[in-house]
């Protein structure tokens, strides 16, 4: 059993970390804007026509850009932004654990209040409301702010979720867990175009003319929302094998 | 009188947590309209009978997904439980796993114009005409109720497998485990309801919301945040107050 949930967080976990590794080595070379086989129409992937993909593996979206170089670059960011929001999470746990046992009743009660309150709130359309906020700022202050708030979301949730206040391996899993939640969350916001802006690229802000794909250029709309489930399925399993793998020690 | 000291304390506690929550919404919205380029000047107040008047549409199709998610999610599981072997419970384990990574706005796109393809434009919004008929109001609301409820299934399934697992233990009630499931997630439910609602045309308040932040309507769109976090904050002290006084009997939560 403990032999199995090893393996199994050392595959999610090296699948993860290799999408990342790879795309962060490949990002600065992956040609983004690359349009020179237009033909007027997008191309479908090699393994639908081979004679007609004109070398993109994948394909090329509804204005001739090579959808993998695309999806290499836009898991750079989805999968850092989130890690962004999951270490803001677990930071928040930490001193919400730091407080409760060095605390008094009144923050014990104040903690409590705070998280029952920040827990009620819908996740994106805050972080949209925030983001808003956040427009005149540079980029990268906005995506911090998102970022920081989709941590602070997801900890007063977890802490709702009622996990004890002590770095528990329930509470390790949840974080993990978590992870996948705030990459869909995110992805959510930059569809709706307030998270991640073009020129940069996200998985999610791959997907804001999903409509127009669908009829188009369907592996354009397909193959993003399947790189956000197959990460999200990667960590959720990691998070899983996690649990019963502390759960072992 | 223990059980009355206790619902107090759950209702002072409550009130406490939601005067952080206007406290939040000030703030959030004091900062929105300072950036805010628009020059309507929505005031809180004026911007109450806007959210009001929309509320019962979100709630229709909130309360008719989560009845759908109940009866499948139940069926589900009483069908896992009594299978034998252990395919079925892995090939429901899958389903659920992969029901919570699915990103739900894609879902609910792709079916949109699935459902556009091979149901008609008709499906679109609340009914058909301006004279009211049941049966179409109902033919409207299955497809968006049907989406919705695919995303409360594995809340469902998942509350009522750890009651069953941990039964042995404790004694557990698996509709204590529900609702208190579905009362931890109801932030996330109503996220999926907004986008849902963007998606066939259903207008709720996540078609407000959605209108007020691409209008620059920061004193809106934080409205109809606040209106759902004060749902949210309602239904569990109604929740808490219930088994409080042991109208439910307390269930054992987990996620």
């Amino acid at each position: 059993m403990r032999k199995r949930a090893i393996a199994t967080v050392s595959l999610a976990g090296a699948v993860i970390a290799a999408i990342f590794a790879g795309a962060s080595l490949l990002g600065n070379y992956a040609n983004t804007t690359d349009n020179l086989h237009w033909t007027g129409k997008p191309l479908p992937p090699c393994f639908v026509n081979a004679t007609t993909c004109g070398g993109h593996i994948l394909g090329t979206d509804a204005v001739g850009r090579d959808v993998l170089a695309r999806l290499i670059v836009g898991a750079r960011t989805s999968l850092g932004m989130s890690l962004v929001g999951t270490v803001c999470e677990l930071t928040m746990l930490g001193l919400l654990i730091l407080a409760t046992r060095r605390g008094n009743s009144a923050i014990r009660f104040a903690i409590g209040r705070f998280t029952d309150a920040i827990s009620c709130f819908t996740a994106w359309p805050v972080t949209i409301v925030a983001a808003s906020i956040s427009f005149g700022e540079g980029s990268l202050a906005r995506l911090g702010t998102i970022g920081l708030l989709a941590g602070v979301l997801m900890g007063a949730r977890a802490v709702g979720f009622g996990i004890e206040t002590s770095l528990t391996p329930r509470l390790v899993s949840r974080v993990v867990r978590d992870w996948s939640t705030i990459l869909l969350m995110l992805a959510t916001v930059d569809f709706f175009g307030f998270g991640v802006a073009p020129p940069m690229l996200s998985w999610g802000n791959m997907l804001a003319d999903l409509q127009a794909n669908l009829q188009l250029a369907w592996w354009a709309a397909v193959f993003p929302a399947a790189c956000l489930f197959i990460a999200a399925l990667l960590i959720q399993l990691g998070g899983r094998a996690t649990l019963s793998d502390l759960n072992c020690w | 009188m223990r059980r009355l000291r206790a619902a107090v304390v759950t209702v002072l506690n409550a009130a406490v947590a939601a005067a952080i929550m206007l406290a939040c919404t000030f703030v959030l919205t004091r900062a929105a309209a300072s950036q805010s380029s628009s020059r309507v000047a929505h005031g809180l107040p004026s911007v109450i009978p806007l959210i009001l008047q929309r509320l019962p549409v979100t709630l229709e199709l909130l309360g008719s997904s989560m009845v759908l998610a109940l009866i499948i999610g139940v069926g589900l599981a009483f069908i896992a439980a009594r299978a034998r072997g252990r395919i079925a419970k892995r090939l429901l384990s899958g389903c659920v796993l992969a029901l919570r990574c699915i990103p739900f706005f894609w879902l609910a796109l792709v079916s949109q114009l699935l459902a556009a393809i091979y149901v008609g434009d008709w499906i679109f919004g609340t009914s058909s005409s301006n004279r009211f008929s049941l049966t179409d109001h109902l033919a409207h609301l299955a497809v968006p109720a049907c989406i919705l409820a695919l995303m409360q299934i594995p809340i469902v399934v998942q509350a009522l497998q750890a009651t069953a697992s941990r039964s042995v233990q404790k004694t557990s009630a698996p509709v204590a485990a529900v609702l208190d499931a579905l009362a931890v997630r109801l932030p996330e439910i109503i996220a999926a309801c907004f986008i849902t609602e963007m998606a066939f045309g259903w207008p709720g308040e996540g078609r407000l919301f959605l209108a007020a932040v691409n209008a620059d309507q920061p004193k809106l769109a934080t409205g109809v945040v606040l209106l759902t976090a004060v749902l949210t904050l309602l239904l569990r002290v109604a929740l808490r107050l219930a088994m409080s006084t042991s109208l439910i009997s307390r269930g054992i939560q987990d996620a």
